[in-house]
């Protein structure tokens, strides 16, 4: 005969047993598609809080860190200090790094659902916006991907032809990467000495004979993309002028930067920062930073239909009540800035990663990471390509939560996957070369 | 592999609320299986000694039995002149009276009593992940310069009383100060090795 007590004993640990059985039956398998610092945010964050998981990174590129590594200037170098911790994560028994194949085309998402628990997408915004204005193809004229990666040393982007011999620079977009541009072009080079600036750049840099950088975007103070930080670095160089006309300073701007609200804390700084250092002039002046607003991009002018001579801009008028964001209207009045060279710094967009994820204004239809159970999402690929690492890491902390939360259930409704031995079979028959974490650490 | 799971096992029995095997708190003891919201669990505390104790693989008797009466009586052997009461309210609302001393830093006092305070940068100004609420002797403290104020930027619930704790330095003016641990920060990895507190 058993007793009441000995019988709730029983059946605790029966319960307990049943528990454990079903807790750890299974090592939950995840995939991570994209090694920047969405896709190493969501593994450290999987890694630390989950005891079995296993976790496979798969990147297109053979080289992994994406925008840490491809888009950080060589002078930020705390910035990608981060890539010490990735570094460490990297070599950690349950995780793995599977380079040098492209989810999409060679491996089907669909194939990586099957054969994991969890996929998270962590692929980032793959495109960039183009002027598309008549002169985009005349000589001297890039991209941000191309002029940041021509500097940092992305192979795709060493023999990118950079001509630096003449004097004066236009930037289009108002964002940090803009300021990173016309930073490079404005900090003496020398100074970049010993940082991992592509010693192609370096050299060309040396030579440069740039000393007139404008910045050009088409708003105004208020809506201006970067930080106050980043602004910062190029108006405390010595030797260089921060100009700005102080009509864009209108009563309405004055008026905003003044009231005390938190959440528009981050704009007032800068606003009440540029009005600080603009203009302020001395003897030692060798070069001028001059940010223009109000002026959108209308066509590229040329002498000889090769190289570009100078840009047409479309003068720009703010208006409606949110000061904040007003409605911008274009005049046919233009304005023409002669230049040398030509940088577009005006952002990214996503295309759509797969025709299976619903999207809405650009972004993934998402609830906190989860576009569906099993499948997740996080940083720009899934919110669009705005926002600094500290955002991109919030991102992770939040997607990998929700896939926390719905670990259980998924390994009861997928009890047979097999992570990486299930996807073996498509990278043989493609013939894949997957470069592992070993042979791209013989790489570097 | 079996070390895990008998820390996990030890983490069932001697957790204090209902745990769910991916390792983040619950902080309502709801049912098996019911779905939750990202908002019902609490970030995974690090100053938790037994979980941290566990996932470095060794038993947490040793904290277990630690108090704070040995860290307090190290400003108690100051003169009067140098000791300062800080009191640091956390995420649940329970107070901490601790007992400092002048020139002691807000964060890493916080850190050193257990408390959820976060320094992911370890005080360079790199991040804002100890980001406190400064409810009173606000206007002693020592004037906050840009990089403070660009990393505050970041801070989410910022208020008109938010400062980092890294760049706070206790004085006798700052005597009886009280500061309140905001219910969540951002954190983000400046570089990946995230500070051991103690």
């Amino acid at each position: 005969m058993v007793g009441a007590g000995t019988k709730v004993l029983l059946r605790c640990c029966a319960h307990l047993q049943r528990s454990l059985i079903r807790r750890y039956s299974t090592d939950p398998q995840i995939c991570i598609v994209g090694s920047g610092p969405a896709g190493f945010g969501v593994a450290q964050s999987i890694l630390k809080h989950h005891p079995t998981a296993r976790v496979d990174m798969f990147e297109q590129s053979p080289v992994p860190y994406g925008l840490i590594r491809r888009g950080v200037s060589p002078d930020h170098q705390d910035v990608k200090n981060c890539i010490h911790g990735y570094e460490r994560t990297a070599v950690l028994p349950r995780f793995s790094f599977y380079g040098n194949i492209e989810v999409g085309s060679a491996l089907p998402l669909v194939e990586l659902q099957a054969a994991y628990h969890a996929v998270v997408l962590c692929t980032g915004a793959q495109e960039e916006r183009k002027l598309g204005i008549p002169g985009e193809n005349l000589r001297n004229i890039f991209t941000s991907l191309q002029f940041v990666g021509w500097y940092n040393g992305d192979t795709n982007h060493q023999d990118v032809d950079v001509d630096v011999g003449g004097r004066t620079v236009v930037i289009v977009g108002h964002g940090n990467v803009a300021l990173d541009c016309a930073r490079m072009l404005l900090k003496p080079t020398h100074m970049f000495k010993d940082t991992d600036i592509s010693p192609v750049a370096y050299n060309k840099l040396m030579e440069s004979k740039i000393n007139k950088v404008y910045l050009v975007g088409r708003r105004g103070p208020l809506q201006m993309a970067c930080t106050r930080k980043e602004l910062s670095e190029i108006a405390d160089l010595e030797g260089v002028v921060t100009k700005v006309d102080t009509d864009v300073f209108t009563p309405a701007v004055n008026q905003a930067i003044n009231n005390k609200d938190l959440k528009r804390r981050k704009q007032h700084r800068l606003v009440k920062y540029l009005m600080k250092v603009a203009n302020i002039e001395n003897k030692h002046i060798s070069k001028e930073f001059e940010i223009k607003y109000l002026r959108s991009p209308h066509s590229i002018t040329t002498n000889d239909d090769v190289t570009i001579a100078g840009v047409n801009f479309n003068i720009n008028k703010l208006e409606g009540d949110n000061v904040y964001e007003p409605l911008v209207t274009s005049s046919r009045e233009l304005e023409h800035i002669s230049c040398d060279l030509l940088i577009s710094c005006i952002g990214y967009t996503n295309k759509q990663f797969d025709p299976n994820i619903p999207y809405k204004g650009g972004k993934m239809v998402h609830d906190n990471g989860r576009i569906q159970p099993g499948l997740y999402a996080s940083g720009w690929c899934r919110d669009g390509p705005l926002g600094v690492l500290a955002d991109t890491s919030n991102s992770s902390t939040q997607t990998s939560t929700s896939v926390l939360n719905d670990i259980d259930d998924l390994i009861t409704d997928k009890p047979s996957c097999r992570g990486y031995n299930d996807v073996l079979p498509t990278l043989e028959e493609k013939n894949i070369d997957v470069i592992t974490w070993h042979r791209w650490q013989t790489i570097d | 592999m079996l070390h895990q799971k008998t820390c996990g096992l030890l983490r069932t029995f001697f957790s204090r609320s209902s745990f769910s095997n991916n390792c983040v708190l619950r902080t309502s003891n709801a049912k098996s299986g019911q779905r939750f919201k990202t908002t019902d669990f609490k970030p995974l505390r690090r100053h938790s000694t037994l979980l941290k104790q566990c996932s470095q693989y060794s038993f947490p008797f040793s904290r277990l039995h630690s108090t704070n009466e040995s860290l307090n009586s190290e400003a108690d052997a100051c003169p009067e002149a140098e000791r300062v009461k800080i009191t640091y309210v956390d995420r649940d609302g329970e107070t901490h009276d601790i007992n400092a001393k002048v020139g002691d830093n807000v964060m890493y006092l916080a850190q050193k009593h257990d408390l959820d305070v976060e320094g992911a940068c370890e005080a360079s100004l790199a991040c804002c992940t100890c980001h406190v609420y400064v409810e009173n002797h606000f206007d002693k403290l020592s004037e906050i310069d840009e990089e403070e104020e660009d990393m505050l930027d970041l801070a989410p619930f910022l208020q008109e009383n938010s400062r980092l704790s890294c760049q706070i330095i206790l004085s006798k003016e700052l005597d009886g100060i009280v500061v309140r641990i905001p219910s969540a920060t951002r954190n983000f990895y400046v570089d990946g090795h995230k500070p051991k507190p103690h």
